[in-house]
C-alpha cells in the first residue's frame, strides 16, 4: 500500500501551484478511499444490527403474546434480562426474544466502534501514526467506557 | 422503581390510565419513536430530545432507563446517516477522530454521573437543556427569517434560504454566510501547530462549481474543550447534543458549516456508544423499550429528511418551538416538584 501524504500536508509542503493541485488530488481521493471504507463498515453494522434487532422484536412479541396483560414487567426492568455477553449468548441458544435484541444492540452499539478500528488499521498502514494513535486512544476510552459500565453494574 | 410499570400510559392523572397488553405498548412505542424521530429530525435536534420526554412523561418510564434507551436510538439514528455523510465529502473522518477523544471522555463522564445524580436533578437538567434548545431555535429562526427578508428586499431577485432550512434552523449561521463574511469556500487559514501536525484540513466538493473547496483547522484545544462539555451533556441526559457540536466547530473551529454539521452526525454516533456501553453494561438498557425506541427513531429520522422539503415552513417551526418550551417546563416541573 502506497505511502501517500495527508492532503493538510502536501498543501503546506507544496512549492508549485501545479504540483500542489496533482499531489490534492491524489492525497484527496485517497482520503475517500478510507472514508469509503468506513462508510461500508458502518452500513454493514447497521444492517446486522438492524436484521437481530428485528429478529429479536419479533420473537418478542411472539412471547410476549402468551403473557397476560401487565406480564411485561414480570420479565422486563433492571436484573430482569441478560445484560452481559455470556449471558446473553446464553440466552441466545435458548432462543429468546431478549437476547437477541440484546445481541442486536450490543452490535449496534460497537458499530462505531469497528469504524474506528477500521479507520486506525487503515491509518496506521498508510504510515499516518498520529492519527493512528489518535484513534487508538479513542478506542482506550471506549474500552473503559465498558469497565465503568461493569464496575457501576 | 417506574411511575407507570410500562403496561399503561399514565397521564398523571389515574384516571386517565389506559391499560394495555406488552404487545400493544411495543407498538405504540414503535410508533411514538416514528413520531419522535420525524419531530426531531424536522426540529435538527434528533430523537433523543424528543424520546425521553416522551417517555417519562407520556410512559412514565423511569429518566435512566429512557435516557438508555435514548442513547441507542441516537447511536442508530447517527449510524444511518454517516455513511452517506463521509462517501458525499461533507464530514471530515480525521476531524472526528480527534475531536471523538474529548467526546467520548465526555460521554463517559456524563453517563457516569447520570448514575449517580438523583432522577430529580436529570429531569432539571433535561428541563434546563431543553429550554436553552428552544430559546437558540427560537433565535435562530428569527434571525434567518430577518436576513432572508433583508437579502430578498435588497435584490428581489432569488430567496437565498429554503423555507425548509429555515423552519428546521439548518442554516444557523445564516447572516453571516448571506454577507460572505464567512465564505465558505475561503483559502484555509494558518493552522495552528496541532491540526497542522494531525493534518486536520481538507476538502469538501462545491456542488455548484464542481470542484473541491479546501479549509482549514483553528483553535483545536478550545474544539476539544467544548467538545468534552457537549459528550458530557450528550452522555448525561441521552441526546446527541449536536445543538452544541456544531456551533463548536462552526465558530471555535471555523469549519465550514456544511463540513460541521456533517461531521457532528459521525461524531455524535461514536460519542453517544461511549455512554450507551455503559448504560448497556450497567443495566439501564431494557432493550423491550430500547429495541422498538432504536427502531421507530431511524425510521422517523429517515422519513423526517425526506419530508423536511414539503412539510416545514415558518410557522410550523414556531409551532414546534412552542411544544419544545412546553415540554421543557414540564420536565421542569417533575425536577423541581
Amino acid at each position: 500500500m502506497s505511502h501517500l501524504p495527508v492532503l493538510p500536508e502536501a498543501l503546506g509542503e507544496a512549492r508549485d501551484v501545479g504540483a500542489a493541485e496533482h499531489v490534492s488530488t491524489r492525497t484527496t481521493k485517497s482520503i475517500r478511499r478510507v472514508e469509503s471504507l468506513v462508510a461500508t463498515v458502518l452500513r454493514i453494522g447497521l444492517a446486522a444490527s438492524s436484521v437481530v434487532i428485528v429478529a429479536g422484536l419479533a420473537a418478542q412479541e411472539l412471547a410476549l403474546r402468551r403473557l397476560p396483560t401487565g406480564g411485561l414487567h414480570s420479565i422486563a426492568g433492571p436484573g430482569r434480562y441478560p445484560n452481559s455477553t455470556p449471558a446473553a449468548l446464553r440466552g441466545l441458544s435458548h432462543g429468546p426474544g431478549s437476547a437477541l435484541l440484546e445481541v442486536g444492540l450490543g452490535l449496534l452499539v460497537c458499530t462505531p466502534a469497528a469504524a474506528i478500528i477500521t479507520a486506525a488499521v487503515v491509518y496506521s498502514r498508510r504510515g499516518d501514526r498520529r492519527i493512528a494513535r489518535v484513534a487508538s486512544l479513542v478506542l482506550g476510552v471506549l474500552a473503559v467506557s465498558c469497565l465503568v459500565g461493569l464496575l457501576t453494574h | 422503581m417506574y411511575g407507570c410499570p410500562y403496561n399503561c400510559v399514565d397521564w398523571r392523572r389515574e384516571r386517565w390510565t389506559i391499560p394495555m397488553t406488552p404487545v400493544e405498548l411495543s407498538v405504540i412505542l414503535f410508533a411514538v419513536s416514528i413520531v419522535a424521530g420525524l419531530f426531531g429530525s424536522l426540529l435538527g435536534l434528533g430523537g433523543g430530545v424528543v424520546v425521553v420526554p416522551v417517555l417519562t412523561l407520556g410512559f412514565g418510564v423511569d429518566i435512566r432507563l429512557a435516557i438508555g434507551a435514548s442513547v441507542v436510538a441516537v447511536v442508530a439514528t447517527s449510524v444511518a446517516a454517516a455513511p452517506g455523510n463521509l462517501e458525499s465529502g461533507w464530514a471530515n473522518l480525521r476531524i472526528a477522530i480527534v475531536l471523538a477523544v474529548a467526546t467520548t471522555l465526555g460521554a463517559l463522564t456524563g453517563a457516569w454521573l447520570s448514575g449517580r445524580l438523583d432522577p430529580r436533578v436529570l429531569y432539571a437538567v433535561f428541563g434546563g437543556v431543553l429550554t436553552l434548545a428552544g430559546f437558540e431555535m427560537g433565535r435562530k429562526l428569527r434571525r434567518t427569517l430577518r436576513s432572508a427578508a433583508a437579502v430578498h428586499d435588497a435584490s428581489e431577485e432569488r430567496v437565498v434560504f429554503e423555507a425548509s432550512e429555515v423552519a428546521a434552523g439548518r442554516i444557523t449561521d445564516a447572516t453571516v454566510l448571506s454577507q460572505g463574511c464567512k465564505a465558505e469556500g475561503d483559502a484555509p487559514r494558518r493552522r495552528t501547530d496541532l491540526s497542522g501536525r494531525l493534518g486536520l484540513g481538507g476538502t469538501y466538493p462545491d456542488r455548484s462549481s464542481g470542484r473541491e473547496i479546501a479549509y482549514g483547522v483553528d483553535r483545536p484545544l478550545l474544539g476539544l474543550s467544548l467538545m468534552y462539555v457537549a459528550g458530557t451533556v450528550g452522555g448525561l441526559l441521552g441526546i446527541g447534543s449536536g445543538v452544541l457540536k456544531v456551533p463548536a466547530m462552526d465558530v471555535a473551529m471555523r469549519l465550514p458549516l456544511k463540513v460541521s454539521m456533517a461531521t457532528s452526525n459521525l461524531l455524535i454516533g461514536v460519542t453517544a456508544a461511549s455512554a450507551s456501553v455503559v448504560y448497556l453494561l450497567r443495566g439501564d438498557v431494557d432493550p423491550y423499550l430500547a429495541g422498538p425506541v432504536a427502531a421507530g427513531v431511524l425510521l422517523g429520522a429517515w422519513a423526517g429528511g425526506r419530508l423536511l422539503p414539503r412539510l416545514a415552513s415558518a410557522a410550523v417551526g414556531w409551532v414546534f418551538v412552542g411544544v419544545v418550551v412546553v415540554v421543557s417546563c414540564q420536565m421542569l416541573w417533575k425536577g423541581i416538584a
